[in-house]
């Protein structure tokens, strides 16, 4: 049974990390229905989860846990990420053309990139570039500060060959 | 291209988050049913074990009370086996709750849904095989109530055959029936699970190298 009284106070937490679960779903869902799915799953299961937390690490700490344990170890089926980045695919509609072009070009150069990661590459950069500690991210992955850095330094260098080789590629064709 | 440069336009994403429409929504999400796979799972279980409770205790009611009373050791066996299967319910529902906590670093809980997974599929396998030794001791029970039939036949003991031409033609169909069950299941839980504990690994692989 969940705590009533605790209701309140977790949806006021999980609305303050909304951004967060937001990117989060982008990251590891490329369609709109899946995205859909993973953030109803993700809220389901912290909301199941709330009552084990008991504040010896920060909430978000928490949070990336069971989120990113619901996005990487769940039995979902996935559709690719297809097609340009179209604002119906994306719903990130803005009036200002130029504007939503600009962002349009850089929201596709980061999910390129996310899309030649795997699914544990993609929770090490989403850490990486929420600012996160390695010590955090320790908490977080489960994985050594040690390993981490040798990882994060991989991730570096795979993402500079593999958009090298995109580019080669498309300037060829 | 430089993860650096892309820190930019990760914050920028946050700008245009307005996929979720504050504390309504939140609360609209916890209060639908999950349609995670494993809660799926846990709700076909119930729906297995309501269904069992449906179908085993009227069975044994009748085999209580009709046949003149001459048949109260197939109502015993069935609600034994109701119990077998209580325990099978509380077995797997078990495993599904623990795969259900997701309260670890990533690593840890790689680990444990890989090997909650073997556990729940090797159960499974288990306790489909117990399905053939159940219909043989029925099989068995009804052998010494019900008439036989009239002449030999080779599926009861007979002066006309030897005993253990009875005996290896009812091993031999124990023996395929029981095959048959477990290959069957192992071909429908590989379809359903082992890409998923194959992709599970391999992403514990890399973790680990």
């Amino acid at each position: 049974m969940q705590p009533i009284v605790s209701k309140e106070e977790f949806v006021r937490l999980i609305d303050q990390h909304r951004p967060l679960l937001y990117k989060l779903c982008n990251l590891y869902c490329p369609s709109r229905p899946d995205r859909e799915d993973l953030l109803q799953d993700i809220v389901i299961q912290l909301w199941k989860s709330y009552p084990n937390f008991r504040g010896e690490s920060k909430f978000s700490t928490w949070l990336y846990r069971i989120a990113l344990n619901t996005a990487i170890s769940g039995l979902r089926k996935q559709k690719k990420r297809t097609g340009a980045f179209t604002p119906e695919n994306q719903h990130w509609q803005q009036q200002d053309i130029d504007y939503r072009q600009e962002k349009e070009a850089q929201f596709k150069q980061l999910y390129s990139a996310i899309d030649l990661l795997t699914a544990i590459e993609r929770a090490l950069v989403m850490l990486y570039l929420e600012d996160k500690s390695y010590q955090e991210m320790e908490e977080i992955l489960g994985i050594n500060e040690n390993s981490l850095r040798v990882k994060m330094n991989r991730i570096k260098e795979k993402l500079r060959k593999l958009t090298k080789e995109a580019n080669h590629g498309i300037r060829e064709s | 291209m430089e993860l650096e440069s892309l820190k930019y336009v990760w914050k920028r994403l946050e700008e245009d988050n307005d996929t979720m429409g504050g504390e309504t929504q939140i609360l609209q999400l916890i209060a639908k049913k999950s349609e995670n796979p494993v809660a799926r799972m846990k709700h076909n279980l119930l729906i297995e074990f309501f269904l069992a409770i449906l179908l085993y205790v009227p069975l044994s009611i009748w085999y209580l009370l009709d046949f003149n009373g001459k048949l109260p050791e197939v109502s015993v066996f069935l609600l034994l086996t109701l119990l077998f299967f209580s325990l099978y319910y509380y077995r797997k529902n078990n495993l599904l709750q623990q795969m259900q906590d997701l309260n670890h670093p990533i690593k840890k809980n790689l680990e444990r849904q890989i090997g909650m997974l073997e556990k729940y599929l090797r159960f499974y396998l288990i306790s489909g095989m117990v399905i053939p030794i159940c219909i043989l001791f029925l099989a068995v029970l009804m052998y010494g109530k019900l008439p036989h039939p009239p002449g030999p036949t080779i599926f009861y003991i007979h002066p006309a055959h030897p005993i253990w031409q009875v005996i290896l033609i009812w091993a031999g169909i124990l023996i395929l029936a029981t095959l048959g069950i477990y290959f069957a299941d192992r071909w429908y839980t590989n379809k359903l699970y082992l890409s998923h504990i194959r992709k599970l690994k391999e992403i514990l692989r890399e973790i680990n190298e």
